[in-house]
């Protein structure tokens, strides 16, 4: 749905708030999801044991093998769910403070796990490509996860299954750059560019469409606001 | 009840082979499918008397693949799978060409009751 920035500053306010709420939201949805399907394989192993119990009350021992395999996942599916909540709650924090000091390698990759069942649902890959020193600017953690996780749906809904999104995180001499890529030469249309630049405006930083014939290629800039 | 056979079409493997396998231990014989393609495919190699279908898929989403199923065989029961309360978007509504659907976490119990009124059901 295209939405038309107002220009009445209450008005933009109000926006702002809305459609921070519906990313939140987005977000949180997407975590309960994950997590309820984590849940899901606990419950139905621990089933599995209770039915492999019952078994062996009946005559049918449990093998070594069958014990492990129920332990391994029961293990696996925990650390999985343990990685989700930190996950969530990071992002649930990054609301805390307008403008914050931020570590831009955590923000980036902890938005990006968030956003990979997303774009698992539409067959797409999702990769961040970090830099391997701290990169750190003052700016507001909400709005440039916003922004850019607002540039990512764009590529989601655009028929790109098969295709991998890169997100390249780079420092700039005013801060800092994200470059949302992919090889698909598929014209990815950026859906709400009034928003997302409504939402870029309120920390100084722009976007730029550098897409051609080979591939689409989008640019988000983040100034340092200490500066 | 007569036994059965069901596919189970779901991405989220170890799941659905943890279901197999207790569905296995109460005599039914169940497969998996990790995809809509998946399974569309597995239904186009054999017969199976019931689909249980997550709607939550990667690519090709839950209902393109009741619809596609539908096209294929319109007697065929499918049961849905949610991840919360409802098929979606808040409707309690059964979507068109679904017997009925179920909220994750599966009761065991209760899948094989709704599986044995569908068939049923589809029987009569």
């Amino acid at each position: 749905m295209h939405i038309v920035a107002p220009e009445d500053k209450s008005e933009q306010e109000k926006l702002l708030r809305e459609k921070g709420l519906s990313f939140f939201g987005a977000i949180a949805a997407s975590v309960s999801h994950e997590l309820n399907n984590v849940n899901s394989i606990i419950e139905q192993t621990a089933g599995l044991l209770g039915d492999l119990l019952a078994g062996a009350e009946l005559g049918r021992p449990i093998k070594e093998e069958q014990l492990q395999r129920v332990r391994d996942r029961i293990e696996k599916q925990t650390h999985r769910g343990t990685r989700i909540i930190k996950r969530m709650n990071t992002f649930a924090h990054s609301v805390d403070y307008p403008i914050a000091e931020i570590e831009m390698n955590a923000l980036i990759e902890n938005i990006i796990s968030l956003c990979k069942r997303l774009a698992n649902l539409k067959k797409v890959e999702l990769e961040a490509e970090m830099q391997s020193d701290p990169l750190s600017i003052n700016s507001s953690p909400f709005l440039i996860q916003q922004a850019l996780f607002l540039v990512m749906r764009n590529y989601f809904i655009s028929d790109l299954a098969g295709e991998t999104i890169s997100v390249v995180l780079e420092p700039d001499k005013e801060g800092i750059v994200i470059i949302i890529e992919t090889a698909a030469a598929e014209e990815v249309e950026i859906e709400d560019l009034d928003y997302i630049k409504l939402v870029l405006n309120q920390i100084q930083g722009n976007i730029s469409n550098q897409s051609n014939s080979e591939k689409t290629r989008i640019m988000l800039k983040f100034p340092d606001l200490s500066h | 009840m007569a036994k059965f056979r069901v596919l189970l079409v779901d991405d989220e493997e170890e799941l659905v082979t943890a279901l197999v396998e207790r569905l296995g231990y109460r005599g039914i014989d169940a497969e998996f499918a990790l995809n809509g393609s998946e399974a569309l495919q597995k239904m186009h190699n054999a017969n199976f008397d019931i689909v249980v279908l997550d709607l939550k898929l990667p690519g090709m989403d839950g209902m393109r693949v009741l619809k596609n199923i539908k096209m294929d065989h319109p007697e065929l029961p499918v049961l849905l799978i949610t991840g919360h309360g409802s098929p979606g978007d808040g409707s309690t509504e059964i979507p068109e060409g679904a017997h009925d659907y179920l909220p994750k976490p599966i009761d065991i119990e209760v899948l094989i009751k709704k599986m044995q009124e569908a068939i049923a059901h589809s029987g009569s």
